[in-house]
């Protein structure tokens, strides 16, 4: 994957993290004890983002293993790149279906809650010793039902591999860490104006982060015109049934 | 590299520029208060009319020097 | 999918609640909804599922009080509270003169104190005078020192209309110390600013050059480029140590001309060696030079210096602001009604008024008026003292009560309390500099490394003259304690801002190395020991009471009135017809007729003293206590006693100080009962407990232990202890006391309590180690240095290197010590 491909996505991470800061801020706060000694600070927040980096990780290769999959699957019905299709076409949905609710329009009618039992269990966390608390927490801020965490996993699924899965996400994490460690507090009367448009933005950032997708990863013919690296493989060439293990171990 | 004989002499004069540049701030008083002007930054210049200044009970500044 | 008039009805029934905006915020992250997810019924709107979770689990968790904290926009103004002062005082030619200097565009500066600054919304504000005063042409603030400096027209407006206006605004002005003081140490401050970066570029040129020389000397350098590189660091280094280290040369030559030891001599010695080896060996073109070493130790050993005066500027400024406070004001009754004067200047004979609340300004007999004074400020008697036609009053004290005219008989420095200001100027004239641990360790330090070098230079004489002398010079040049010279400094000044984030403000590094010192604590009593105002001890009879005397007492500004203000929680009885008498209060509360006051003043009225009231009134006065009746109807129906209670923390802390070693003893002008029974509650070995004493008996005592050869800590709050403390080896001036003693003491805390005491006192002796434990690693470092040198492994490299070494370990050291921070 080119490094250059993965600045958009910082950039679209740190523009995004306004609302990562207000949503996870509590448990950034939780994890890190304001009472203790700045070392014993710094370990703290040290175990909230490296839980959370492992989490993240763990689902963007996760999600370019599923990508992968889809991709062999597609390959064997003839389609190439299925998963870069399927994602990005995901993503144009979504942020389109976001862009509608600000407007008052609720068409997608997905709830996402977080089962009682996880909630019960996070909530206990409150009395477990500082460091696995704060741990925890960074693992957990995987399972939360976050959409805009949802949108760059859907982009690691159509990269179709999981290292570059997992550096999407390494992307994301990157962009969130400057606002979860308060320094966008300095900014934060600043962004004052900013907040206001937040929801707009996010939505047409993942709408905008679909389209690209499906345009240059998807190789289609119609887009050789536009983007002719996307005409060359940009990560990898496309797997046909004779790269699949389980069939080559059968020849 | 004997353009060092040229180099390092224009040097030493490029330093002591900076070294007078220092010297006037210091003596006119730039470096005088560090804090404030850090606080000054996140003041928001606006239009007159556009904060509401609290108003000073009457008959101040309006009796000339007595 | 919900039809579209259910939509459009939730959004009316929003913009109902919230009609300005037709916007909803999630009650979770602050950013605005959806307007697709409003939900009309729902208590707490969120802007995504995820919000939700988190706002689900924080419930959960109990830790909702996050939500109350969270929003860092939200600026609590504090509103404005503006004296009713005209800052007349102000317009005083004199003063004028002094504190005003007129420009060449015909306009005026002058600098203002102000108070009540603490966000940058403030200083935004007060930078917008012009605006709300027009004759001010500029108004510039300074954080650091909290003064405005004021730009404005005299002819256009007065500088008491200018006073006023901050005033009103919400920020009490006041005058600034001596203006040609300021003037003075901001010269100083540029000089010594100007020095440190000179070095700092000197020191990073030196060292651009060093690099070419050291890879020279591994690759191979013709001989013109040395000489060229040398050449040139030479006519930095130059500058530089003449210029910028010339400090360190006047301080060697001072130490050297009074016999003292200080750190300046090792450093003038390293630094001028150093120098002249290496400008030997620039024009011999042989053998190692070491200018880039030199320059680097004197900008190092600046940069604590630096760091030092900084400090030492930030606590005195502190104490400057706190001293600047006192009103020093008189209103002199004249024919048209009164003027404010300076107080130092009211003029003997005249007549002065001083209304309910105020603090004296001189000193007098009372011509009009009775009232209760509080003089615990100046003699330290908790009670009350009642004055009426006749009876002196003196400057400091509180007027409690109601409105007296006092004829002037002695004002200013003639008064009592300027007697005792002039004595505290005159022992702190007279004190004798401390002598700090890094200075004496520097006399030895000298004469070793002066034999150690000798040494080596007849060694090497012996066994290869041509590099004695190189030897020699490394050998000065690497035992330079740049270490020991900047490790002291820093980490006294780690140890100043933690004991100032602690809420303890020391006036010098000093006074942490005394304390750190066995020796014996004075304590004064009121305010110190005790909270220093009447609190409500005990109550007997009728309880419902209560509620009528709290009413009564609504507006009282006597010490037994805001007891009862504290002690009883504000209620809506209506209260009138409030007379003051002597010795209490009758009033009307709710149709009853309601007397206060000592048994006394309510024999006096004729009111009939029961005999269980008569028994409890002396039960209460043989303890000390004063005891108060509370009638109702013209019957006595509660007795309340009323006694200047001990703080809290008081045991404790004194029990830690014991446990350090120090010896304590208590020294009050209250009554020597209440003193005994104080001493008696704390239960602590007090080697001596004593009541009675006067403020000049104070000073007299501490004089005498020190003369005893004995180590003096004298802890105070009042102005009968500001001369005391002058005199002490370390004065400790509490949370709440009066002005002068904040300018008289060394040391002073900011949170009420005695804890800041033992926590200054543990504070020290940790900071004291910290210290000694960054004077052996650099010690250890020039041992090592010593070894490289007199073996002949030192070259100019290994000195680059092993300089800053030991400055950044020490430095890290003397950082990261926990001196006053992590403390429980």
């Amino acid at each position: 994957m080119r490094p250059e491909l993965l600045l958009p996505i910082v950039g679209a991470s740190v523009l995004g993290s306004v609302h990562c800061a207000a949503m996870c801020g509590p448990f950034a706060a939780i994890a890190s004890n304001p009472n203790a000694a700045p070392g014993r600070r710094f370990l703290l927040q040290l175990g909230y983002q490296g839980g959370r980096l492992l989490s993240y990780l763990t689902l963007g290769a996760l999600a370019g293993l599923a990508g992968r999959a889809l991709d062999l699957a597609g390959a064997a019905a003839g389609i190439g790149r299925a998963a870069a299709g399927i994602a990005g076409f995901l993503l144009l949905v979504w942020g389109l279906g976001a862009l509608l609710e600000t407007q008052g329009i609720r068409w997608l009618r997905l709830r996402a809650v977080l089962p009682p039992a996880v909630t019960r269990f996070l909530a206990s966390l409150r009395q477990a010793p500082s460091l696995w608390r704060s741990t925890a927490l960074g693992l957990a801020t995987a399972l939360l039902p976050c959409g805009w965490l949802y949108a760059f996993v859907l982009t690691a699924a159509g990269t179709a591999r999981p290292l570059d899965g997992a550096l999407i996400l390494l992307a994301l994490w990157v962009g969130n860490v400057p606002m979860l460690l308060g320094v966008g507090f300095f900014f934060g009367s600043a962004l004052a104006r900013v907040r206001r448009h937040v929801p707009v933005l996010s939505a047409t950032l993942i709408f905008c982060i679909g389209l690209g997708t499906i345009v240059t990863r998807t190789r289609l013919a119609a887009f050789a015109g536009v983007f002719p690296e996307s005409a060359r493989a940009s990560s990898g060439p496309v797997p046909t049934p004779a790269d699949c293990p389980c069939h080559r171990k059968r020849h | 590299m004997s353009i060092l004989f040229l180099i390092l002499p224009i040097t030493l004069v490029l330093s002591a520029g900076a070294a007078l540049t220092f010297a006037w701030a210091t003596r006119s008083g730039q470096f005088d208060d560090l804090e404030t002007p850090a606080l000054r930054m996140l003041d928001d210049e606006t239009t007159p009319g556009a904060v509401a200044l609290p108003e000073i009970p009457p008959g101040i500044g309006a009796r000339p020097q007595g | 999918m919900p039809s579209k008039a259910a939509l459009s009805m939730a959004r009316a029934s929003l913009r109902a609640v919230a009609p300005e905006r037709a916007e909803v915020d999630c009650s979770h992250c602050g950013l605005p909804v959806p307007a697709a997810r409003w939900d009309a019924d729902a208590k707490a709107q969120f802007c995504c599922d995820g919000c939700a979770s988190v706002y689900a689990i924080l419930n959960a968790s109990g830790l909702q009080g996050y939500y109350q904290k969270e929003r860092p926009e939200a600026e609590r103004r504090r509103a404005p509270n503006p004296s009713q002062r005209r800052f007349e005082e102000l317009d005083d030619a004199k003063f004028l003169a002094d504190h005003c200097r007129l420009l060449a565009s015909g306009l005026s500066t002058v600098e203002l104190v102000l108070e009540g600054i603490h966000c940058s919304a403030c200083v935004w504000l007060v930078e917008r005078l012009s605006r709300v005063l027009p004759a001010v042409a500029e108004a510039r603030f300074d954080l650091s020192r909290s003064v405005l400096r004021v730009t404005w027209d005299r002819n256009a407006a007065s500088l008491s209309d200018v006073a006023r206006a901050l005033d009103s605004l919400g920020y009490r002005p006041h005058a600034t110390g001596s203006p040609r003081l300021v003037e003075e140490q901001r010269r100083a401050d540029r000089a010594l600013l100007l020095r440190v970066g000179l070095a700092g570029a000197a020191a990073g040129n030196v060292m651009l050059m060093a690099l070419a020389l050291y890879s020279g000397a591994f690759g191979g350098m013709t001989p013109e480029y040395v000489s060229l590189f040398r050449w040139g660091s030479l006519l930095i280094t130059t500058p530089t140590v003449f210029g910028a280290g010339s400090v360190f040369f006047r301080g060697g030559l001072a130490a050297l001309r009074t016999r003292s030891p200080h750190m300046d001599l090792p450093v003038s010695i390293g630094i001028l060696a150093g120098y002249f080896g290496s400008v030997l060996n620039t024009v011999r073109m042989t053998g190692d030079v070491y200018f880039d070493s030199l320059c680097t130790l004197i900008f190092l050993l600046l940069i604590g210096r630096y760091l030092q005066r900084t400090h030492h500027r930030r606590s005195a400024r502190a104490s400057e602001l706190l001293s600047a406070l006192a009103p020093a004001t008189a209103r002199l009754v004249v024919d048209q009604g009164t003027r404010e004067v300076l107080a130092a200047n009211a003029p003997l004979g005249s007549v002065v008024e001083i209304r309910a609340g105020e603090r004296i300004p001189v000193d007098g007999r009372v011509i009009a008026g009775s009232s209760a004074i509080d003089t615990s400020l100046l003699t330290g008697e908790s009670r009350p003292e009642e004055v009426t036609i006749g009876d002196r009053v003196h400057t400091g004290t509180v007027n409690a009560t109601a409105v007296l005219r006092v004829r002037v008989e002695s004002a200013g420095a003639d008064t009592r309390l300027g007697r005792l200001m002039h004595a505290v100027e005159t022992t702190q004239r007279e004190r004798a500099p401390v002598v700090r641990l890094a200075d004496r360790v520097a006399g030895y330090f000298v004469l070793a490394i002066l034999g150690v070098a000798a040494l080596t230079f007849l060694l090497w004489l012996r066994i290869d003259p041509s590099h004695a002398l190189d030897h020699t010079v490394a050998l000065l040049v690497v035992t330079c304690p740049c270490a020991l010279g900047m490790a002291t400094p820093l980490a006294v000044s780690a140890a100043l801002r933690q004991a100032a984030q602690a809420g303890i403000l020391f006036k010098g590094g000093e006074f942490i190395e005394e304390l750190a010192r066995p020796g014996r604590f004075i304590f004064d009593k009121t305010g110190t020991l005790t909270e220093g105002r009447l609190e409500l001890v005990a109550w007997q009879g009728d309880r419902s009471v209560q509620a009528v005397l709290r009413s009564a007492e609504e507006h009282s500004n006597h010490p037994i009135g805001r007891a009862v203000q504290r002690a009883f929680p504000a209620n809506e009885l209506p209260c009138s017809r409030i007379r003051e008498l002597t010795g209490g209060l009758s009033a009307d509360v709710a149709g009853q007729e309601v007397l206060v006051g000592s048994a006394a003043a309510v024999a006096g009225l004729n009111v009939p003293v029961p005999d269980w009231a008569q028994t409890l009134v002396d039960a209460h006065a043989s303890r000390a206590q004063t005891p108060i009746l509370v009638a109702v109807d013209r019957q006595v129906r509660a007795v309340a006693a009323f006694a200047d209670t001990v703080r809290a923390d008081a045991r404790q802390s004194l029990a830690k100080l014991q446990a350090f070693g120090f010896t304590l003893e208590v020294l009050s002008g209250d009554h020597p009962n209440v003193v005994q029974g104080i001493a008696e509650q704390l239960a602590l070995p007090f080697v001596r407990a004593v009541g009675g004493v006067s403020p000049e008996d104070k000073l007299a005592r501490v004089q005498e232990l020190r003369r005893a050869g004995e180590r003096v800590f004298m802890v105070g709050d009042g102005v009968n202890d500001a001369a005391a403390m002058s005199a002490a080896n370390v004065g400790i001036a509490v949370h709440g006391g009066a002005e002068v003693c904040l300018a008289a003491a060394d040391v002073f805390t900011t949170r009420p309590g005695l804890g800041a005491v033992a926590r200054a006192a543990e504070g020290a002796r940790r900071a004291v180690r910290a210290i000694r434990l960054g004077i052996a690693l650099s010690l250890v470092y020039n041992l090592v240095g010593i070894g490289l040198a007199i073996s002949g492994r030192l070259s100019p490299l290994v000195a680059a290197v092993l300089m800053p070494l030991s400055s950044i370990t020490v430095v890290t050291l003397a950082l990261r010590a926990k001196t006053f921070r992590g403390q429980e």
